[in-house]
């Protein structure tokens, strides 16, 4: 078999395998088909996702059946204030060694699994969201002076709540810059509807069937890597989040108008990653504009800090990445 | 030979035919500048033709000098033929990654080395232009090539124009000062009237004749005109110049006839550009072409 031959086999079963867990996840998990096919890009992308929804519509629900339609270790931290960061990283356990001998010994919390959710996070306090900082950029927990390494693959949910405000810390800017993609969850339709209400007065819901272990998950994330982008397609995805810069000459007027920061380097990272998962799906071994374009607002609209003028006019940062979507797009196309 | 090199050989070879296209879009272009330029330099024996040749001339040089020396890039033409054929980027793609080692990277120019074999050039860089262009270009082409044909094909062809050219006012044209040129050679200046009606000679000679310059013919005018002598006697003993009260009526005189024999002149010229060959449905488009060009000469003046 040819390397080109083998290559093409290894992109088929990227595909299956993703088109498999999807399909699993869409058994339990009603609608939202986009959404859930960005949050497995992420997730095998090796990145961090946090899902924005009101209280009901099934964050937790999509995140768990997740983890369970990839056989992956999975933990659920349920945030509120008094959460201590060692509840989520873990702390040493004074505990028998030996017979008449005594030490402290590491008792792992919840962030130590393949999929970790991390459920109404902006209720935790400040300090207890940076605990998840560690692991989420660094892949490891430090505690007192010892660092442990979580176990790849390693990917944090967090969910939050963007209704109630009240007794919340919003995220700060370096964690919100931690995840990957945001992704919004809006209303199911009517039909949506009818179906999660269907399916969850009736027969006992179906659980998903397990099909893929750590092994091929990380060997899904090493082909993401191995997808080659052209310069002139990479350069798309720099202008566009160069474009959300305030500052910046490719700045579409209401950026500049409402935009405190742009997005980082990080957002470049993840657009190009999460561009190269979208062309995989697409059954390609390159990138396209389309790709970038497809991830671009999943991974931007995070990262936009919006100004004061902004919150009074009601300007979102989704508007403001569609502006620098539509502007970058002139200048590239025209 | 593998991938790599027949890809690059591919992008070669479309980027010749970009070239070729270029040169042939240019060409057609300045045949149709020269087209009208030609027009323009027959029909109206004006400055403007010479220049539209001119342009013609050194368009098809530009065309020529950009189709040797301005042969788009393979990165170019890679761009170019992702977007004709909806590639998505995978041709600049396997172009710049070409001289990579990885398989990816190869599957990558291997299935564009694939794509575009099995694409026709002629979709990537087509010899016909934008719609919009290409019909405008036939148009335009069709239109002077008919207006050329008729012309040509007309019994007396050139006779009408220079017919019209000759009947400029005093003053207004290089001929009209030249009286003695126009009476020493009526048939010089009426130009390649071979077959010019003696009609047009003869208006000729008298309105290009300046009433100033010809106080020797202005008794023979006079009283050609039907006769003004009471006039010229009176305006005698009033002490002004006889030769002055001659040339006002004669300038009287002379205007109104000019005016009746430039309306029988541009009906006689007309007549014969209209028969013979021409088709009938065409007369009236031959009649407005001429006198539109007639129109515009004379605002020229």
């Amino acid at each position: 078999m040819s390397d080109i031959t083998t290559v093409e086999t290894r992109a088929a079963s990227f595909r299956s395998a993703f088109q498999h867990v999807r399909s699993e996840v869409q058994r339990v998990f009603v609608g939202h088909d986009a959404l859930v096919e960005q949050a497995l890009i992420a997730f095998f992308c090796g990145g961090h996702t946090l899902i924005e929804g009101a209280p009901g519509l099934g964050k937790t629900l999509l995140v768990r059946t997740i983890a369970q339609a990839l056989q992956l270790s999975y933990s659920r931290v349920q945030c509120t204030p008094d959460l201590l960061p060692g509840d989520v990283t873990g702390t040493n356990i004074l505990s028998d060694s030996a017979p008449g001998a005594r030490a402290f010994t590491f008792h792992p919390g919840p962030i130590f699994a393949n999929v970790v959710l991390a459920d109404e996070i902006n209720r935790a306090t400040p300090r207890t969201q940076s605990a998840f900082l560690e692991a989420m950029q660094e892949q490891h927990v430090t505690v007192f002076g010892v660092t442990h390494p979580v176990q790849p693959p390693f990917s944090v949910f967090a969910t939050q709540n963007p209704i109630e405000m009240e007794g919340t810390y919003p995220l700060p800017e370096a964690q919100l810059d931690r995840f990957f993609f945001k992704l919004q969850m809006p209303a199911p339709t009517t039909d949506e509807l009818a179906e999660i209400v269907t399916r969850t007065t009736g027969a006992p819901t179906p659980v998903p069937a397990a099909g893929m272990d750590a092994a091929a998950v990380a060997a899904m994330t090493t082909l993401i890597r191995e997808i080659p982008i052209a310069d002139d397609v990479l350069r798309v995805a720099l202008r566009l989040v160069r474009a959300t810069h305030p500052d910046a000459d490719e700045a579409p007027l209401r950026v500049r108008q409402y935009a405190r920061y742009g997005a980082s380097p990080r957002a470049a990272q993840a657009l190009v990653l999460g561009a190269k998962a979208h062309a995989l799906l697409r059954s390609r071994l390159h990138v396209s504009r389309d790709d970038i374009r497809s991830v671009a607002s999943s991974a931007l609209r995070h990262r936009v800090l919006l100004n004061f003028q902004a919150e009074m006019d009601h300007v979102s940062a989704d508007a403001l990445v569609a502006d620098v979507l539509e502007t970058v797009t002139d200048q590239t196309y025209g | 030979m593998n991938h790599s090199a027949m890809l690059i050989d591919l992008l070669t070879g479309l980027s010749r035919r970009a070239r070729l296209v270029g040169f042939v879009r240019g060409a057609v272009t300045v045949a149709v500048v020269a087209l009208v330029a030609v027009e323009l330099a027959w029909a109206l024996r004006w400055p403007l033709g010479l220049i539209g040749l001119a342009t013609a001339a050194v368009g098809l040089g530009v065309s020529a000098w950009r189709a040797h020396h301005q042969m788009p890039s393979p990165a170019q033409v890679a761009r170019r033929a992702d977007t004709t054929l909806h590639l998505k980027d995978l041709l600049i793609t396997a172009y710049e990654r070409r001289n990579a080692t990885d398989t990816v990277s190869r599957a990558v120019v291997a299935s564009a080395h694939a794509a575009v074999s099995s694409a026709s050039a002629s979709a990537i860089y087509p010899f016909e232009g934008p719609r919009a262009i290409r019909l405008l270009a036939i148009g335009t082409g069709l239109a002077q090539v008919v207006v050329l044909m008729l012309v040509w094909q007309a019994p007396d062809a050139g006779a009408p124009l220079n017919t019209l050219a000759a009947l400029s006012l005093p003053g207004g044209g290089n001929d009209a000062g030249s009286p003695a040129a126009i009476a020493s050679t009526p048939k010089a200046v009426g130009g390649s009237s071979a077959g010019g009606s003696p009609a047009s000679n003869e208006v000729r000679a008298s309105a290009t004749r300046p009433a100033s310059a010809m106080p020797a013919d202005a008794k023979t005018t006079v009283d050609a005109s039907g006769g003004n002598d009471a006039a010229a006697t009176a305006d005698n003993l009033s002490g002004r110049s006889p030769r002055d009260a001659v040339t006002g009526a004669m300038r009287e005189s002379l205007a109104a006839r000019d005016a009746e024999q430039l309306r029988q002149a541009t009906q006689n010229a007309r007549t014969p550009q209209t028969q013979g060959r021409v088709p009938i449905a065409m007369r009236g488009l031959v009649e407005r072409y001429f006198a539109s060009l007639h129109a515009f000469r004379e605002r020229q003046r």
